[in-house]
């Protein structure tokens, strides 16, 4: 039983491919992210399963039923518009009860209902506001309410906390994900923030130009990104073209521009270019008495950037090549003291370079 | 506005400009309103002396009284039927194909613009060939193609800046797409319904031209007026002209009204 089920579905404006041909299931209370650059594709997959695009091929499956050629108010999808799309001339309980009053609910049974939902979403003393009167974030709580009301088998939202402030954005994301969780309501979230879709997702899914790049858990997307486009994506800085130079069974030893590295990265083949991905918090600094052995190379701090609870620190290395280290920033942390222009010697451990 | 940059010699001869060209548009008429409370029976101004005869003349007579039901049922008919049909225009225009759109949407505001006398001739013919010229079936579609473009460009204006997301989550609510423009679209544009429903409602109680060209026996408002004066200059034509005058001010005040107030209520952005 699945909640969503978007089958090889094709959108195309003219010769344009805004979508191609992207397969995903949403199932169980899940929460899932489109995540993609703009212009990626993300809200035209929404938009795809809300009824309001219809899909140049594929199929949409809501509930194990087909839709594809059904209307949006037949498909019973709760849709929460970037701007909200509130009815302007409807106080706060006539925009939530709106749904009710289509499917010709009693008034005295619209009411509890309102009542609840809106007690839900705390909002239950602005019931006879106008959205004019409200704020962003309370807008958005009751855009909430009423896609929720009609109890949708799925949810949908495309950048819903475009919109707000940082602090607030921080907290609806909370917010909303707990009353996803309680409401056990199988979700689909747009986003083109990485932060956002990490924290608050089951799944992941990265797209790019119509299609789904990769499709994982936000640790699997962010730790093992399956391709150069996912991991500058996901926001990592340290991605070079390397040389494999030698396959063992414990990994692999490659070559940036003659600087070598070991790797356990398991897809190492050995002669090829591949790309290889650093992560910048598995940098290790080696303590100045420290010898230096195999595994560590000799760099120049070029940079340091305080970041609050984290220090980047970009370091360069021989044949020009420039890293990006991040260290926690407490006290015991040798990265966090080091000083423009120092020479130190830094650890690569194997498991901290991906090859991809 | 005045502001820092504003030279107080430029602004003072704006404003001179502009008491002149408010006395110049308003000079006539309110020469007029005072002429029509002569008590005399003959046009001057100023009047020797003032009453309310010529009104009281005016209410009593048979023909003003026809001429008027006339124009106001004319205007009765054609108001809802541009409404309705304009709207409709409009929406097609926003919503439909935008290939040719630009020269669909000059095509059909054409009429304010074509001269009169050249619609009406046209109109006058085919009224002629259908054998219903002088009835209402020939006057109020006759009215209809100038009172549509104005119910054209208000209804346009406001769907150009409604947000069709709203009319989406409607319909994603279970609203159909008809209850979608009915809950929610109708009501947000509803400033621009009232301001082409009056202004269609003014044009066919002043529409003259065209009318003239229809019309045998039957008298409107301005046909009457027109016919009288051709007659004869009486005081009573400054007294209908006057009360018509009225009636179009007060729509047109509300019309200024209801904007601002729509305005400031935040439903039209
Ligand atoms: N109605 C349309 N006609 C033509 N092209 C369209 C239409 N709608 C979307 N596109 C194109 O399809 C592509 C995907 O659009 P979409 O809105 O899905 O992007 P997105 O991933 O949501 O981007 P963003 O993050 O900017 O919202 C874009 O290149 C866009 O220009
Ligand atoms: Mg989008």
């Amino acid at each position: 039983m699945s909640d969503v089920e978007i089958q090889s579905a094709v959108k195309k404006y003219g010769r344009f491919t805004a979508v191609d041909s992207l397969d995903l299931t949403v199932s169980g209370g899940e929460f899932v992210t489109l995540l993609g650059p703009s212009g990626c594709g993300k809200t035209t997959t929404l938009r795809m399963v809300g009824g309001f695009v219809r899909p140049t091929s594929g199929r949409i499956r809501i509930s194990d039923e087909d839709v594809t050629d059904k209307p949006p108010q037949k498909r019973k999808v709760g849709f929460v518009f970037q701007n909200y799309a509130l009815f302007p001339h409807m106080d706060v309980a006539r925009n939530v009860g709106f749904g009710l009053r289509m499917a010709n609910r009693e008034r005295s049974e619209r009411e509890k209902r309102v009542a609840e939902i809106l007690s839900m979403v705390r909002l239950g003393h602005l019931s006879d506001r106008m959205p004019s009167q409200l704020s962003g974030g309370q807008q958005q709580r009751v855009a909430l309410a009423r896609a929720l009301i009609i109890q949708p088998s799925v949810l949908l939202l495309d950048e819903p906390f475009g919109a707000l402030d940082k602090q607030l954005r921080d907290h609806m994301r909370v917010e909303l994900r707990e009353l996803q969780r309680s409401l056990g309501i199988s979700t689909l979230f747009v986003t083109h923030d990485q932060d956002e879709a990490l924290s608050m997702s089951d799944r992941i899914v990265v797209m790019s130009e119509g299609k789904a790049a990769q499709l994982g858990s936000p640790s699997e997307i962010y730790e093992r990104p399956n391709s150069k486009f996912v991991a500058e994506f996901m926001g990592h800085s340290n991605i070079f073209d390397c040389l494999v130079e030698d396959v063992s069974k414990d990994g692999a030893s490659i070559s940036l521009n003659g600087v070598g590295f070991f790797t356990n990265s398991p897809s190492a083949r050995k002669g090829s270019r591949m790309t290889a991905m650093i992560r910048p918090e598995n940098i290790e600094f080696a303590d100045s008495g420290e010898k230096r052995g195999d595994a560590t190379v000799a760099a120049t701090v070029a940079g340091m950037e305080y970041l609050g609870s984290t220090v980047q620190v970009t370091l360069s290395l021989e044949a020009g090549i420039s890293l990006v280290a991040r260290q926690t920033n407490t006290e015991s942390a040798t990265g966090s003291k080091l000083r423009t222009g120092q020479n130190v010697a830094v650890r690569i451990p194997p498991e901290a370079v991906r090859l991809l | 506005m005045e502001n820092e940059y504003s030279s107080r010699l430029g602004y003072r001869l704006l404003l001179i400009f502009t008491c002149l060209v408010i006395t110049f548009l308003i000079a006539p008429l309110a020469i007029l309103v005072v002429q029509s409370f002569t008590a005399e029976s003959y046009l001057s101004f100023p009047p020797p002396s003032y009453g309310m005869r010529w009104y009281a003349d005016v209410l009593n007579s048979a023909d003003w009284q026809d001429s008027a039901g006339l124009s106001l049922l004319l205007a009765c008919i054609v108001t809802p039927c541009s409404l309705a049909i304009g709207t409709m225009a409009a929406f097609a225009l926003n919503r439909g194909p935008s290939r040719g759109r630009r020269a669909m949407y000059a095509l059909m505001i054409s009429p304010m613009v074509l001269p009169h006398i050249v619609l009406g001739l046209g109109i006058f013919r085919i009224a002629l060939e259908l054998n219903i010229s002088d009835t209402m079936i020939a006057f109020v579609p006759a009215h209809l193609t100038i009172t549509i473009p104005f119910v054209i460009i208000t209804v346009g204006a406001s769907l150009q800046s409604f947000d069709i997301s709203m009319e989406e989550a409607a319909q994603s609510l279970g609203a159909s797409k008809f209850g979608s423009v009915w809950y929610v679209t109708l009501p947000i544009i509803r400033p621009g319904l009232i301001a082409g429903a009056i202004f269609s409602f003014i044009i066919s109680f002043d529409e003259f031209i065209i009318t003239f060209f229809l019309a045998t026996y039957s008298r409107t408002l301005p046909l009457e007026m027109f016919s009288t004066l051709m007659f004869q200059v009486k005081p009573s034509i400054a007294a209908v002209s006057s009360l018509t005058l009225a009636v179009t001010a007060g729509l047109t005040a509300i019309l200024m009204f209801r904007g601002q107030v729509a305005g400031e209520s935040g439903v039209i952005k």
